[in-house]
């Protein structure tokens, strides 16, 4: 079991929590192939990108080789399914591997300065 | 992000980091501490600001609490995450003393401050902040202006807290795209704050409810405590997943509250059933942790 509290010290007595939603246009992105959703676990990563929630597939190797735990085997050589499940192993997904054995649901808000945001995410099934 | 220390508590272990993430694993499905993460510590009821909301009654005839001389500092654990509070922390003339104890103990001093204290006595806040000897930062906020953001943007690890239902919407909209960290407190109903509490309040509240989602996108982090979490209905904004990961428990059940000018504790600062201070942390833990789980 894992939990984490990101980037902000204990300054109340009652427990914290932190919420991160996406702009439509990075959710778009990624339905399309163009990104990878980086679903908040790189947290012994060394890479710039590791807090980014959408990286490019030069972010998401950086993220997994430049970590204090790499794969055993170089990326490179790994063929696509293998590489993708490198990947999924540390939370970083396509759009189609996010989810894939749950209900999904998505919700869309556009903020009074017109930008969308998307909220999304999966529901797990009781039994 | 620099790792400050990594402890083990009970059945798992705790990863602490310089920027305030915290990481709790094990390989199991539940977590069993044995001594509290981190504890609200009051060490003053002395304040000359006199907020109507103000759920400590604080006031400029409140006293000081005798922290250089309480046994249990002693046996917390390091990397026990502190949040000195009152009052006015400022004012107890044992502060930096007790810091520096604190310092030699490995513990994790934060620190909550009203603006107007945090404004004036910012260079004093921000020595402590270099030297080590407080970590976060939390200021209660009364009103924006540029002298705050640009101060709260000085200080890495302050967070800026507003209570819902006394903070407006336009006053968090100014507050937008500073890169700031946010932390949300739920209405206490709990002395001045019982007699404050009015139509406005609720109208305040209901607002930042519909504002949230918008919210946000536009500071680097926000979070909320646990009554803020209910009364602002936090999980409709969260997938399963994030909530399980994210929800850092009840309170009680890692975290516990203790007055220093009482000698009391109890499970958070505004439970009624408060029990005189020990002079050792695991028995009024184990008791508080009773009443969460």
């Amino acid at each position: 079991m894992r939990q984490i509290r990101q980037n902000v010290f204990e300054t109340n007595s009652s427990s914290t929590h932190s919420i991160t939603m996406c702009a439509k246009s990075d959710y778009d992105r990624w339905k399309k192939g163009k990104l990878f959703l980086n679903d908040g676990s790189s947290w012994f990563s060394y890479s710039p990108y590791k807090t980014k929630t959408f990286v490019t597939r030069e972010e998401a190797i950086d993220i997994v080789t430049n970590n204090r735990y790499r794969p055993d085997e170089p990326l490179e050589s790994l063929d696509e399914d293998d590489f993708l499940e490198v990947l999924r192993e540390r939370n970083i997904y396509t759009y189609d591997d996010y989810g894939a054995d749950f209900e999904y649901f998505e919700d869309s808000y556009t903020t009074p300065s017109g930008e969308e945001v998307v909220a999304f995410g999966y529901y797990g099934y009781d039994g | 992000m620099k790792k400050l220390g990594c402890y083990q508590n009970g059945n798992y272990q705790v990863t602490l980091f310089d920027d305030g993430t915290k990481i709790r694993e094990n390989d199991f499905d539940w977590f069993a501490p044995e001594h509290p993460e981190s504890m609200d510590i009051k060490i003053t009821n002395f304040c000359d600001r006199v907020c109507p909301w103000c759920h400590e009654n604080s006031t400029p005839d409140g006293t000081h609490g005798d922290i250089l001389n309480s046994k249990f500092i002693d046996t917390l654990h390091p990397y026990t995450e502190l949040a000195i509070g009152g009052g006015n922390p400022l004012s107890h003339p044992d502060l930096v003393p007790f810091l520096l104890k604190c310092k030699t103990l490995k513990l994790i001093p934060s620190m909550t401050v009203n603006q107007e204290h945090f404004v004036k006595e910012f260079d004093l806040i921000q020595k402590l902040a270099e030297q080590k000897l407080i970590y976060g930062i939390g200021v209660s906020l009364t009103g924006v202006n540029d002298d705050l953001i640009q101060k709260l943007r000085a200080l890495p690890n302050s967070v800026l807290h507003v209570i819902a239902g006394v903070v407006s919407v336009d006053d968090l909209r100014r507050l937008y795209d500073y890169d700031l960290k946010l932390l949300i407190l739920g209405y206490k109903v709990f002395r001045r704050g019982k007699d404050y509490y009015s139509d406005s309040v609720a109208k305040r509240k209901k607002n930042l409810y519909a504002l949230l989602l918008e919210l946000i996108k536009h500071f680097q982090v926000v979070s909320f405590d646990n009554l803020a979490v209910c009364q602002l209905d936090v999980k409709r904004l969260m997938t399963d997943k994030e909530w399980k990961e994210f929800y850092m428990g009840n309170d009680g059940q890692f975290t516990m509250y203790i007055d220093l000018v009482k000698r009391e504790f109890a499970k958070s600062s505004t439970a009624t059933e408060r029990y005189p201070l020990l002079e050792d942390i695991k028995p009024m833990f184990k008791k508080v942790r009773r009443e969460a789980v």
